[in-house]
């Protein structure tokens, strides 16, 4: 079973012309085929049929809050504790709080975030409306704990 | 840079990115952070990282403006008196 594109992706865009930074979002462990599924679809010219696209290794994601490198966990980057004093509520409250600035400070960067959902087998674009509309947030929640980030940095193939 | 007379006077007219621009030295002064916070939570980013992690700032933040949480340091995001604070003055401005 191989990985379905929900939504289209585009063009990503090449780092040294200020695109090319994407952070991919496993809700379990990296898969590399998920990413291979991206870079085809979106580095591929359609006229010609070659790609063209080299990945920085390692590739380092910074925006003015966080820095991530290749593949960490999400929860090293995303803190958030269930605290015993608060209620479930609140402690609820307060994670959704955090995953979503961290989306928004990702996207407001000019990140390209790709959600890979491992058990539906599917991939997506991730979006401001999909941010806030709060399916994506419980979803991540949901898997906080196993939940893998994967940042790269892509750029032309012959200017890495 | 703005010079800590520039960044005081932002702070009295209520300017909301008080300490925005300046310099490094000036968002590590506890006391100037604390003013531009007390006036506009937010401007908690600017604040140097130790400054994020100084409970009597965050505090003054968050009862300005909840969504200051944003910016806190993650030493205190465990901190239940912080996150309460948070969420009562969210539910403030709600």
């Amino acid at each position: 079973m191989s990985f379905k594109i929900k939504g289209g992706i585009g063009s990503l865009g090449y780092n040294r012309e200020g695109g090319g930074r994407v952070l991919y979002i496993f809700n379990g462990k990296f898969d590399f085929a998920a990413t291979d599924v991206v870079v085809s679809h979106s580095y591929t010219d359609k006229h010609e049929g070659e790609i063209d696209f080299a990945e920085y290794d390692p590739s380092k994601i910074s925006t003015d809050r966080f820095e991530i490198e290749d593949e960490v966990p999400l929860s090293s980057i995303l803190v958030i504790h269930n605290v015993s004093e608060l209620s479930d509520e609140e402690n609820k409250r307060i994670a959704i709080f955090f995953t979503k600035k961290f989306l928004l400070n990702l996207l407001e960067d000019g990140v390209a975030v790709i959600f890979v959902d491992l058990e539906e087998q599917t991939i997506f674009v991730v979006g401001e409306d999909e941010v806030n509309n709060g399916d994506l947030v419980d979803a991540l929640l949901k898997h906080y704990s196993d939940a893998t980030l994967f940042a790269r940095e892509y750029d032309h193939i012959y200017d890495y | 840079m703005l010079t800590k007379e520039e960044v005081l006077k932002r702070i009295k007219e209520g300017s909301g990115d008080a300490l925005k621009g300046a310099s490094v030295f000036l968002r590590a002064n506890k006391n100037l952070v604390l003013a531009a916070v007390r006036v506009n939570g937010l401007e908690l980013r600017y604040a140097k990282a130790n400054l994020q992690s100084d409970k009597q700032v965050v505090m003054a933040a968050l009862e300005n403006d909840g969504e200051a949480l944003e910016y806190i340091a993650d030493v205190l995001k465990d901190d239940p008196e912080v996150l309460l604070a948070a969420l009562s003055s969210m539910d403030r401005k709600a």
